[in-house]
This record gives structure tokens, sequence and C-alpha cells, in this order.
């Protein structure tokens, strides 16, 4: 599968500056990708247009090379395929339940309650949440709520899964745990796009890095190639001097 | 609404499916409505009070406060039926300025009876909110195939409101450390504008729960697996 983004221009209502300027990029299948930028570049705005959230002013989103229409059978394909889980999670968990919560994605595209239930059972023993299934979404941590957030997208089984922000204000511990899964989720033929401002974390999880700045692609390719020689701000590491 | 929460959610009888409780306490509850009688109704008291405590395993003092809690409220409320105030001359009455106040046996007993009435009906009504999940009891409603719009009402208004107490209390706290309550003029202040901003956070959150919704394939209906129940076990079978 792959998702490109042609040429994308976007302007929210209350600001001047396009939030994306034409924009253009491609994403296939098994790539574990940083996308890494200053506050107010885009990441997150780029993010909504994968997920059909957010309809291009200009230029055109495709998928295997058909351009996406932004009707409901459309956008429902689209969902099936890619997905989306933003930095905080208490916006996306609905349910009363954990069990419930990670139920609703599936039973949305249409599976029957016994494929619901398989896909919930994989999901919460992919993201370490067997042992939660009973509790109540308010009651869980923060941690436990970014995984559950996480676990109710890849219940749908997206191809590529943008992540936006999510290792932000974890411990240590916890990250690692959402970093595995998110690796485990590229191991199992998929892609993450995983949107940071760790540019350690994006230099040593990722395979390919994409650089943006002012809603646009200010350059791409392998963390050597895109950090090395960089001017970064005080205390970021250059990828080849290593931090312990 | 926490402490609810919590005993609701590791009482012995959590898992039991919410239909035998439900209808249990409405049908315990009918019948002290309807047959209104004080030994009735103090029988009611006693039996949701025992279910509460040996068959749900719920402290028996957090059980007994409650409700004591529950009955002072009451009490209150029934003192306009116990004592009648009249400003017309009231024989065997008490003078208190221009008004007649007056207490007869007949108006004694009718408070006692409503008192009680209403404490059964509490008592069995804790029983219920203190032995089943709120996601048990909209899984029963959503059975019962009351309206989708109000199932789904009822899950986000559960879902969020310990989020928004949260934020409250935040917003209560940065408005402390910045003395927001230092007097009555600052504190009503504080009070104003935590309001107002808890406003705009639930209008916020409401908008970003929408865009992470249609994420999720939402179409406008929640649709969730239904919870699994344990089936109701009788003591001499186990």
């Amino acid at each position: 599968m792959e998702l490109t983004f042609d040429d994308i221009h976007y302007s929210y209502t209350d600001q001047e500056q396009e939030a994306l300027a034409g924009i253009s990029l491609e994403i296939h299948v098994g790539e574990r990708i940083a996308l890494i930028g200053r506050n107010g570049c885009g990441k997150s705005t780029l993010m909504l247009h994968a997920n059909g959230i957010k309809k291009p002013q200009k230029g055109e989103v495709r998928v295997d090379g058909k351009i996406v229409r932004y009707i409901k059978k459309d956008l429902l394909e689209l969902r099936r395929q890619v997905g989306l889980v933003f930095q905080n999670p208490e916006d996306q968990l609905f349910s009363a339940s954990v069990f419930q919560d990670l139920s609703m994605g599936p039973l949305n595209m249409g599976l029957t309650a016994e494929q619901a239930r398989l896909r919930v059972q994989k999901v919460a023993e992919l993201c370490d949440l067997t042992d939660l299934m009973n509790r109540p979404t308010h009651a869980l941590s923060g941690g436990e709520k970014t995984k559950a957030a996480l676990a109710g997208v890849l219940a749908m089984e997206p191809q590529i899964l943008f992540a936006d922000e999510v290792t932000n204000s974890l411990d240590p511990w916890i990250r690692l745990q959402v970093l595995d899964i998110l690796s485990s989720w590229v191991d199992h033929g998929h892609t993450v796009v995983l949107s940071t401002h760790d540019w350690n974390l994006a230099s040593t999880w990722a395979q390919r890095i994409i650089w943006m700045d002012k809603g646009r692609v200010s350059r791409q390719g392998t963390p050597a190639e895109v950090l090395k020689g960089q001017d970064l701000p005080e205390g970021m590491h250059n990828h080849d001097q290593p931090t312990q | 609404m926490h402490w609810i929460d919590r005993y609701a959610y590791s009482n012995r009888i959590r898992k039991l499916n919410p239909a035998y409780k439900a209808g249990l306490s409405l049908i315990v509850i009918l019948a002290c409505l309807i047959i209104d009688r004080s030994p009735v109704s103090v029988a009611v008291i006693f039996l949701a009070t025992s279910l509460s405590i040996f068959w749900a395993g719920l402290p028996a003092g957090f059980v007994i406060k409650v409700l004591t809690a529950e009955g002072s409220f009451l009490l209150f409320g029934v003192l306009g039926v116990a004592v009648s105030i009249n400003t017309v001359p009231v024989q065997g009455g008490l003078v208190i300025g221009p008004f007649w106040v007056n207490v007869t046996p007949e108006t004694i007993d009718l408070a006692v009876r409503l008192l009680l009435r209403a404490l059964g009906c509490t008592a069995m009504m804790n029983f219920l909110a203190l032995t089943t999940p709120m996601v048990d009891l909209i899984d029963l409603l959503k059975r019962m195939h009351v309206s989708e719009i109000l199932i789904d009402l009822m899950t986000l208004i559960y879902r969020f409101i310990f989020t928004l107490l949260d934020s409250l209390d935040r917003m209560i706290l940065a408005q402390e450390v910045r003395m927001g309550f230092n007097g009555w003029r600052n504190s009503l202040q504080s009070t104003a504008n935590i309001g107002a901003n808890l406003f705009i956070e639930a209008l916020r959150r409401s908008r970003r729960l929408e865009t992470a919704l249609e994420g999720r394939g939402w179409d406008g209906s929640f649709r969730v697996l239904p919870q699994e129940y344990e089936k109701l076990k009788w003591p001499w079978k186990r």
C-alpha cells in the first residue's frame, strides 16, 4: 500500500500562514518513520489529512494511486487503512470500559461481534492490556490510557499508523513499552509514522526521518543523512554522537 | 462519585448479570412504594442493607454511613409533613408570634411512613448503585432497547464527567496557588473564571473527541461489544 500527499495546501481560518504549504510525500508499507519539526510546522495537520479528517484546499491525497474522494464510503475505506493516534489519550477513550473501547473501531468497520472479539483479544495481548479489560477508562493511569488509545486504533489493523507525539509525557519505562508496540506493529508488515520532538529517539528508532518546516518537507532520508552536520539546538545530539 | 465507582467495580457480585440486580431492586422498590406500610419499609431497609453487606461484601460501616446521611436529608424533608404552620388559630397548636404550629399523631404517622418508605427505596437503590458499574447499567438499558441517543449520551457523560472533574480540580488548585480564593470578592471572581474556562475546555474537548471518533469510523452511533457476565449461582449450589 502506498499513501501519497501531492502538493497539499491547507490553511486554518484564523491563521495567515499556510499550515501545509505544498507538501508532497510518499509513505510505503513496512517503514519506521519519524516525523520531526518545530511546533507549528504542520506535523499534526499532515496527520489529520492522512486520515481524511481534514480535506486539502489544494492538492490530492492518494491511496495506491487512487485519489481520495471525501465521501463517506471512501473515507471509511481510508480509515480502515490509515490509523491516527493523538497525543492526549483522554481525547480518544470514549467508552466506559477498556474492553468496549477497543471493540468500537472493529465494529464500526463492519466486523461481526465474534471477529471484533478476536481483534480485541489480539490487540489487548499486543499492548499488554489483558488485565485491564474490565477497568473503566477513567480509572487508568496516564501510561495505561496511552496504550489503550493506541490499542483502540490498532484494533482496526491499519496498514499505516500515524502516531502524533504519543511518547511525550510518558515515563521512560512506559515509553519503551509503547515503542516496542510500535516496532512490533512494523514487524507485522505495517508502517508507523511517529511524530516526535525527541531527535535522539528519531535517530535511534526510525529508518527514515522526515523533517518538516513551515508546512513543507525540509529534508528526508535516513537518520544519518538528515541529522548529520545539522545545526541542532543546544543539548540535542548529532546522529553520529550517540548518547548513553 | 469516585467511591461509588470504586465499590461498584470491586464488590463480590460485580460480574453478576445486572438484569438480576436491577430486577430485584425494581421489584423490592415497587413493593415498598405500593404496600406503603412501615413494617414493610423497615424490612426493605433491612433486606437492602443485608444484601449490600453480606452478599455483595461491601463494608458495613460505609453502607450504614451512606444510609444515615441519606436518612438525615430525608428527615429534614419530612419535617414539613409532620409539622404544620398556620396563620389561622388551630386547636392544640403552639403559638409562635403570628403563627400556630401544630403536630398531630396523624401527621407524625404520615411523616414516619414517608421517611421509611423513601429510605427503603433509597437503600435498595444504594444496593444497585454500589454493586453495578455504570457500564453494566448502560449495557442493560441497551438490551432493553432504550433510545440509542440516550445511551450514547449516558456513555459520554459518564466517561467525561471524571475528566472534567479532574480539570476542575486543577483549575481550583491553580487559582489557590495564586491566592484566587483570598476574600469573598476574589473567590467570586475566581469561581466565575473557573466556570467559564471549564465550559470552554468542555467545548474544545468535544471537538477533539469528534475528530478522534471520526478517525475510528464513527458514523453517529456508538457500537461496542456487550459485556460478559456470570450466571446467578444459588448459594446451596456452590
